[in-house]
């Protein structure tokens, strides 16, 4: 029960890495247009998430039980 | 005073006007889907619940039923509240967007539509919503504002978001009462924070659908009697995007999202994208009712993987996450708006 809980616990963590990753390139990109400083937004955002999912994943992993005979 | 108690009467009459709807919705989805689960599987329309140890057939394309609740819902809605001002006619584009969309998964179910040309049929579903939000042009993004995008919103944004949702929803799915319960919580999630936002009309929709979905959930809970095959799942990722779309809350909608993003994320990043199952096989039951995940990466077999896990348990655990980002998205909202 307690192992489901921290699972569902760092399915927050793709979202909580790109968010952080978009508004950081959101102030980074001050100087584009607004649909352009977006498009780029997204661009970081894509692969953050990404690697986001992949952190859960390597996470999952430490915490996964050893097969049964 | 008179001012006040217009006002308040109207709120009164929409909000009998839904609820009259949704219970038309719950009715409907409950009575087509219980007729749906005794005669599919004698008509060939059935697949085999491979996560019970006698795997046993039960009625495919059960979201028909929500789709002839959602349209039964919505028509009753538009007859006794008929007008061609702004918000009847997104609401009647959102819900014909869905429609067709449940319309293209029966098409699919049917037939087994190719995975190229389905996304463009999902495309030509979303024209309803593109055509009422025409005059939309910006999506409001906590802490950053309103983004203009001008055409490209009703012409780009809107499709994308329909197509992308509606195939997202597809993915995170494959156990009882998961679809239907993901989709209830989401698109009542929606239908909650529409109303907040001031677009009743959009959260009348959100809870017409809501209750079509429960009203299937009670037949496709654990131990289902009933799948809701592409017409549910298709539908519901169609419902969530539109609704987001509808009421300004792309945001929310994309929070509520998240669940099945990480899925596609994951599934997207193996070396074998989304041949998986043909690969590495299904999820196994074990003896003892507990799930045995395959070894490619995937929302539902972190689950598994952690601890021994049953079929039930694995759900309520995946329809907890989705409420937990269903509280996320409340809280994004709540603290943004004011």
């Amino acid at each position: 029960m307690i192992r489901q809980v921290v699972v569902i616990g760092l399915s927050l963590v793709p979202f909580a890495l790109s968010s952080v990753a978009a508004f950081l390139a959101w102030e980074v990109a001050e100087a584009l247009m607004t649909v352009w400083r977006m498009i780029f937004v997204v661009l970081v955002w894509i692969p953050a998430f990404a690697g986001g999912t992949q952190i859960f994943w390597r996470v999952v992993g430490l915490l996964a039980q050893k097969p049964r005979a | 005073m008179e001012g006040g108690w217009a006002i308040s009467s109207e709120a009164t009459s929409l909000g009998i006007l839904t609820s009259a709807a949704a219970a038309v919705a719950l009715v409907a989805s409950y009575s087509v889907s219980r007729f749906e689960s005794v005669k599919f599987p004698a008509l060939g329309m059935s697949g085999i619940d491979i996560h019970k140890p006698d795997a046993p057939v039960r009625a495919e394309m059960g979201g028909l039923a929500v789709l002839i609740a959602a349209a039964a819902g919505s028509t009753v809605f538009l007859i006794f509240r008929f007008s061609m001002d702004g918000p009847t006619v997104i609401f009647a584009g959102a819900a014909a967007t869905v429609t067709l969309t449940g319309v293209v998964g029966v098409a699919d179910d049917i037939t087994g539509l190719s995975q190229k040309v389905k996304p463009f049929l999902i495309v030509g579903a979303s024209i309803p919503l593109m055509l009422a939000l025409l005059g939309r042009s910006s999506i409001f993004v906590p802490e950053i504002g309103n983004i203009d995008f001008g055409l490209l919103y009703p012409l780009v944004a809107v499709p994308l978001a329909v197509t992308t949702s509606a195939n997202f929803s597809n993915l995170l799915a494959g156990f009882n009462g998961l679809e239907a319960g993901c989709a209830a919580i989401s698109l009542g999630t929606m239908s909650v924070l529409s109303e907040i936002s001031g677009h009743p009309l959009v959260a009348a929709l959100g809870c017409i659908l809501t209750f079509a979905y429960i009203g299937f959930l009670t037949l496709n809970w654990y131990p289902s009697k009933i799948f809701p095959g592409d017409t549910g799942t298709l539908m519901a990722g169609a419902a969530l995007a539109a609704l987001g779309l509808a009421s300004g809350l792309e945001f929310e909608a994309i929070i509520l999202s998240i669940p099945a993003a990480m899925d596609f994320a994951l599934k997207m990043s193996h070396r074998h994208p989304f041949k998986q199952r043909h690969i590495f096989g299904n999820t196994k039951v074990r003896a003892d009712g507990t799930l045995e995940p395959a070894t490619y990466p995937a929302v539902v077999h972190a689950f598994m993987k952690v601890s021994p896990i049953s079929e039930r348990d694995l759900v309520v655990s995946l329809l907890a996450m989705q409420a937990m980002f269903a509280a996320l998205a409340t809280g994004i909202m709540l603290v943004f708006s004011w």
